[in-house]
């Protein structure tokens, strides 16, 4: 939350909850006074050795969930400091970095390769690793990872897309649905998408079961709901309902058309230029084509242009994936209210933030599903601020001497929450 | 030799005007690129955060002045430091890549050298047969091959179906140098547009060389073949050879950006890629200097054999 630390997640997953947090993290042109006091003033004390009390600004049910997060990960400031300025990353090194989980950093070459070791001091004893050491190979060409799992060089590595459907019997693959959405967003400021009518035409002239099955060979639900369907009791299955594909619904020369919308302006899809997002955009093109009528330009982007144009609100249409960092409705809808961290196609509507608001302050666990959904409805169902395409799934190729791989939804990489239980059996 | 001096030197000091012209180029596409060192993490980074790193690092200053801090630090040796490996300087980066680029170009260049030039003199001296026939097919699919393609053939064939090889890696064993397992694939695979290019440029300058009178009249003077070969052929022939060598050097500079990204290679190559799409400003601008520099340099060398080879060009 200190604004000298320069944190990505400070801001969006802290300020909003502790006391004192919102005004220390906005102090950025402050005096060095003035940042020292709102330090002093930030809610967090430790009372002992063992002990931290946070005061939060009003009571919150995901508080431990976002405490689990790495943002909260403790560490010793006193280690971090004897490696010179804390902007630097010396202290992150193999060798500097001191931190408190089951395995320890033993070496990384940058580029070439990370090395964890089990750790022999890990505090909890119940939860030492089996494994005693992990090694991830930093392979870009995802060609040549899948080449190294087939000639015994890893034992576990992601499938490339392309390479998928020669697999659908092997064993050893492991296919586990991620709590990821991958969506449409709208320019809201750039006509036409500044009408309902628009995004809702839009939205219904894609073919989502046939973009799983056929971009996605397969890998993925489709949906129409932000919210996945694991996320359960807030997942609500006729969400977005009026957003299925309907060909005849959006035939703009049909017997009974709509009103069309204004499609006359020339529109453009941006996106991340990284696989498999060219053959989406591919189909999502020739979808408004041939359903609507609708001529779009492709703009692919490189990373960093992309996040430039994205997050300055520099595009008519594009699409994102999201994925949970914690299991709850709070991280998926605050994206989206009007300062919401996503929300950067001026998608404005007081009744969503209404919603979300009276959401996050619901005593009640039954009043507080009712309303998470009823934000959700706002979004989706009358606003169209989105529009879901499909839930992503990973696949990965796994040994079958790898045990107890436990796979969840939200890994970065499969089994990294539960390392210390995989084992590796005799081969 | 006075005037070997001379002409190292003057092309030595066009080395300034070039790299001074390479620095400004890249320095202004690097800046005409949309998109910006933090965004590349795909992060919302508020405007205060990120007004508070262009600050720190310098950016926030006008492009001009950018550059003349950068010129100014780069002639006192100091390259500056890495954005995205914080606390890393852009020298060390180069330094640590330099020594797995140069040996895997090191490899390729004597794969080329020994595969092209023996293809080439071998096709020269049985033209018209089945040996030159296989020679120039080889050149040919050689030459029109993309480097990603066939490293991702070696692969497939010689590490996922026969098992021999590992297919990506360079651990260094012994001082500068890999296992040599791991060096075979990336080797050829870098080596074979420039074997390729050699075996052509060797036939055709060997067969033009071998239709001169003074060939004619070392056959006729009873000389045996050997040292027709050695003495008339091979030194008259080698000029148009070490022509093509000082952008083959480049090209193996170049090709490494690619086989290193498949072959996983922590060279500079492999580094330059990522600088390039984190817009690693002070990597980007140190690694393509070091590169103008390199060929350069090569160039040189060649203008420098030139002479040895043929002593009109001394003059």
């Amino acid at each position: 939350m200190d604004p000298s630390i320069g944190s990505y997640y400070g801001n969006t997953y802290y300020t909003t909850i502790v006391e004192g947090g919102a005004e220390l993290s906005q102090a950025v042109d402050a005096d060095e006074g003035t940042i020292e006091s709102l330090r002093q003033a930030l809610a967090v004390r430790a009372l002992d050795d063992h002990t931290l009390q946070v005061t939060l600004i009003q009571p919150t049910p995901t508080f431990n969930l976002q405490m689990s997060l790495w943002p909260t990960a403790a560490l010793r400031q006193d280690v971090i400091e004897s490696h010179g300025d804390i902007a630097n990353t010396v202290w992150t090194e193999a060798g500097n970095l001191v931190a408190s989980g089951p395995f320890r950093l033993a070496a990384w070459d940058h580029g070439e390769r990370i090395v964890l070791e089990r750790n022999p001091n890990f505090w909890d004893q119940d939860m030492r690793p089996t494994l005693e050491r992990i090694v991830f190979s930093i392979i870009q060409d995802e060609n040549t990872a899948y080449a190294a799992y087939q000639s015994g060089g890893l034992d576990m590595a992601p499938v490339p897309l392309a390479s998928l459907r020669g697999l659908s019997d092997d064993p050893e693959l492991r296919r586990v649905a991620q709590a990821t959405t991958v969506a449409i967003v709208f320019n809201q400021t750039h006509p036409p998408f500044d009408t309902l009518n628009a995004r809702e035409s839009v939205c219904q002239a894609i073919d989502r079961e046939t973009l799983v099955n056929e971009v996605q060979q397969g890998l993925g639900n489709p949906t129409t709901a932000w919210l996945p369907p694991g996320l359960l009791p807030y997942y609500d299955a006729e969400r977005g309902q009026g957003l299925v594909f309907d060909p005849d619904s959006v035939q703009v020369s049909g017997s009974d058309p709509k009103p069309p919308a204004d499609f006359t302006s020339s529109v453009e899809l941006t996106y991340f230029n990284t696989d498999p997002n060219p053959t989406r955009a591919e189909f999502l093109q020739g979808q408004w084509k041939q359903n609507l009528g609708l001529s779009v330009d492709l703009e692919p982007l490189d990373g960093a242009a992309f996040f430039e144009a994205f997050f300055g609100g520099d595009y008519d249409l594009t699409f994102i994936g999201f994925t949970q960092d914690y299991h709850h409705p709070q991280n998926w809808l605050l994206l989206w209210t009007e300062d919401g961290a996503l929300n950067t196609g001026g998608y404005s509507n007081p009744e969503y933030d209404a919603a979300v608001e009276s959401a996050l302050a619901a005593d009640d666990p039954q009043e507080a599903v009712r309303l998470w959904q009823r934000a959700e409805g706002v979004l989706i169902d009358e606003d169209v601020a989105l529009c879901a395409l499909f839930n992503d799934e990973t696949a990965w190729l796994v040994k079958p001497y790898v045990q107890d791989l436990l796979m969840t939804g939200a890994d970065g990489i499969p089994g990294d929450f539960f390392y210390w239980q995989t084992a590796i059996i005799e081969r | 030799m006075l005037a070997m001096m001379a002409f190292v030197l003057r092309r030595l000091l066009w080395l300034a005007p070039v790299l001074f012209f390479v620095a400004v180029v890249t320095f202004l596409l690097m800046h005409a690129v949309p998109g910006g060192p933090w965004d590349s993490s795909g992060r919302p980074v508020s405007s205060t955060l990120e007004r508070q790193l262009d600050a720190k690092y310098g950016l926030d200053e006008p492009l001009w002045r950018q550059f003349l801090t950068f010129s100014g630090n780069a002639i006192q040796g100091d390259l500056g430091i890495s954005f995205q490996l914080q606390g890393r300087s852009v020298s060390g980066i180069i330094v640590d890549g330099l020594g797995v680029t140069a040996v895997l170009g090191l490899f390729a260049l004597v794969f080329a050298v020994v595969v092209g030039v023996s293809l080439g003199v071998l096709a020269a001296l049985k033209q018209n047969t089945l040996v030159d026939y296989l020679s120039v097919t080889f050149a040919t699919l050689g030459a029109s091959t993309p480097s990603f393609v066939l490293g991702i053939l070696l692969i497939v064939v010689f590490g996922v179906q026969l098992g021999w090889l590992p297919v990506f890696g360079w651990e260094q064993k012994w001082w500068l140098l890999p296992d040599p397992r791991q060096a075979i694939l990336p080797t050829i695979t870098l080596g074979m547009l420039p074997a390729a290019y050699l075996a052509r440029v060797t036939r055709a300058a060997v067969v033009e060389v071998l239709q001169q009178d003074y060939v004619r009249t070392a056959e006729a003077k009873g000389l045996r073949e050997r040292s027709i070969l050695m003495r008339h052929v091979a030194r008259n022939a080698s000029i148009p050879i070490l022509t093509v060598a000082g952008p083959l050097a480049a090209s193996l500079v170049t090709g490494s950006f690619i086989v290193e990204t498949v072959f996983g290679i922590p060279g500079i190559g492999k580094q330059f890629v990522t600088s390039v799409f984190q817009r690693d400003y002070g990597v980007i601008m140190g690694v393509t200097l070091f590169y103008a520099a390199v060929i350069v340099v090569a160039n040189l060398m060649v203008d420098m054999m030139y002479s040895v080879v043929d002593p009109r060009i001394r003059t």
